[in-house]
């Protein structure tokens, strides 16, 4: 960065942060030059990681009470909503949360395509943004199935059987998946275990993702490439935390209005009915922010290439952020 | 600790900071005034307002997630359990759980009560009537956990023909007051009443 050397001041300070440089980092993050011309689509990255957080402490807070066993999810939930103390609203900021999470990303990737964002020398963002996304999806899924409410379960069953579409190996797969020869109890203890473990991946990414954005330093509405600190940028704080602050309490308030009036607008009614493996429901779609990829296997008359069409749009946007 | 000693605490809490947030704002506003002459006070005020407001904001956003970890209503409804003690016969024990804890109920003997009634006070570490522990003086009941760190009590055991605790050695008479051993206080004697003459109450 082409900021100045950074000292703490007091003689304390010196001593820490010649050992470990949180001080430097926090003058780092506070002082961080942006330009001073972002619009509001630059504030979905602070937006995204509250999100973030929001969700690990609810999920924390619901993992205290939730049991990961088919004969008791599903009551468990139940039991979260009715007897747990807030247990209903720390359920629906959770389940809310994460349509919120995708509304989010989704602005923030239409954002970085719309301002050419992706492009050089951005690219390592966006590539690693795209990996935040797929865990994302993966977590959202897995998390989906917990409940253990009739979309759950053929929820599970559908997106596990993607991996059928493999050929030679595929059926292996979904057993290997399942640790059965069908969803049962196994897979809902390790999709309960790696619900739990997803997020952290996805912590650690967004790190590295803040990170890379931190070396060139924001695109702006612009796209003309600014000299960074200048008379083009201002501090990080408190320009642009109050700027963020006030986007994120716009997007409260609608995540608060979606929480406390409309809480169950983006789920399906089906999956307060509990897991029943011998009848699908008649109306099965994923939740709005996968639609474009049950498009996609709807639109397409093969099973791997349905399969194909999914792999291969993740890597076309994953690799013209470099053309 | 009850929720609403929680609720108190945070009230004051957040009190405190609304304080300590609008006596930092004065003292800015008297320095400016020191220095320029003049103050901006709606600035200040609406400085206050907004950081008061954020942090009850943020109280009560944390509150649920607090609350979350107290007794749920599932929980609370166990708090009641009725006994059925027509079986007990005389100088026998039955053991009830009640909110998760062992409840003795004992028939007492003749000579247990007296043994209980006439024991001087004095002699207690923690003085109490039996006449006040018990209210038929046949039935005895009380919470068996150990009011020293929470082990359950052996019955028929101990130097006062009552209980004794295995964990640290606290010896019970047979009223269960506490007569020698580390525990400060008698076993306690939970909320109860008599439905009819074999049903007790617990709760």
């Amino acid at each position: 960065m082409s900021e100045e050397k950074f000292v703490p001041k007091s003689k304390f300070g010196r001593w820490f942060d010649s050992r470990l440089p949180l001080l430097t980092l926090s003058h780092h993050l506070r002082d961080y030059p942006t330009p001073k011309n972002l619009n509001y689509w630059w504030t979905f990255g602070g937006i995204l990681t509250f999100c973030l957080i929001v969700q690990i402490i609810t999920g924390l807070v619901l993992a205290m009470h939730y049991v990961a066993h088919v004969d008791h999810a599903f009551e468990s939930v139940e039991h979260i909503m009715r007897n747990v103390n807030y247990g209903w609203l720390i359920r629906y900021v959770h389940a809310n949360g994460a349509s919120m999470f995708f509304l989010a990303v989704y602005i923030h990737i239409f954002r970085a395509l719309f301002y050419g964002s992706y492009k050089s020398p951005r690219e390592v963002i966006w590539i690693l943004g795209m990996f935040i996304y797929i865990l994302m999806m993966a977590t959202a899924f897995m998390g989906y199935v917990l409940p253990w409410g009739q979309m759950s379960f053929w929820a599970a069953t559908v997106i596990t059987n993607l991996f059928s579409a493999i050929p030679i190996i595929g059926e292996s797969v979904v057993t290997w998946l399942w640790g059965g020869y069908a969803v049962d109890n196994p897979t809902l203890t390790r999709f309960y275990s790696l619900h739990y473990l997803f997020p952290f991946l996805i912590f650690g990414l967004v790190i590295l993702h803040i990170w890379a954005l931190h070396i060139p330093g924001n695109n702006n509405p612009v796209g003309i490439e600014i000299k960074k600190p200048s008379k083009d940028t201002v501090p990080f704080s408190p320009y642009i935390v109050v700027k963020d602050l006030y986007a994120l309490i716009i997007f409260l308030i609608i995540f608060a209005g979606i929480v406390f009036f409309v809480p169950n607008i983006l789920g399906h009614t089906d999956n307060y009915i509990k897991a029943n493996p011998i009848v699908t429901p008649t109306h099965i779609v994923p939740e709005w922010y996968l639609l474009p990829f049950y498009a996609i296997l709807r639109a397409v008359p093969s099973k791997l290439g349905g399969r194909c069409c999914h792999v291969c749009f993740f890597i076309y946007f994953n690799v013209f952020a470099m053309a | 600790m009850s929720s609403s000693y929680i609720l108190l605490t945070t009230t004051i809490i957040l009190l405190i900071l609304f304080l300590y947030l609008s006596w930092v704002f004065v003292s800015i506003k008297v320095v400016d005034k020191e220095q320029k002459g003049k103050t901006n006070e709606r600035r200040d005020f609406l400085f206050t307002a907004s950081y008061a407001l954020g942090v009850v904001g943020v109280g009560a956003t944390i509150w649920p997630l607090i609350d979350q970890m107290n007794p749920d209503a599932s929980v609370k409804a166990l708090a009641i359990t009725e006994v059925d003690v027509s079986n007990v016969g005389l100088g026998k024990t039955i053991t009830v759980l009640w909110r998760g804890k062992p409840v003795f109920i004992r028939k007492r003997t003749q000579e247990e009560i007296g043994e209980a009634q006439s024991v001087k006070l004095e002699e207690l570490k923690d003085p109490q009537k039996d006449q006040d522990r018990v209210k038929k003086a046949e039935w005895l009941v009380m919470v068996g956990v150990c009011t020293h760190l929470g082990c359950v009590p052996l019955g028929n055991k101990g130097d006062f023909n009552g209980w004794f605790c295995p964990c640290h050695g606290s010896h019970y008479d047979t009223s269960g007051r506490i007569r020698k051993g580390p525990a400060p206080t008698n076993l306690e004697i939970p909320k109860y009443e008599f439905v009819n003459n074999n049903t007790i109450k617990i709760g």
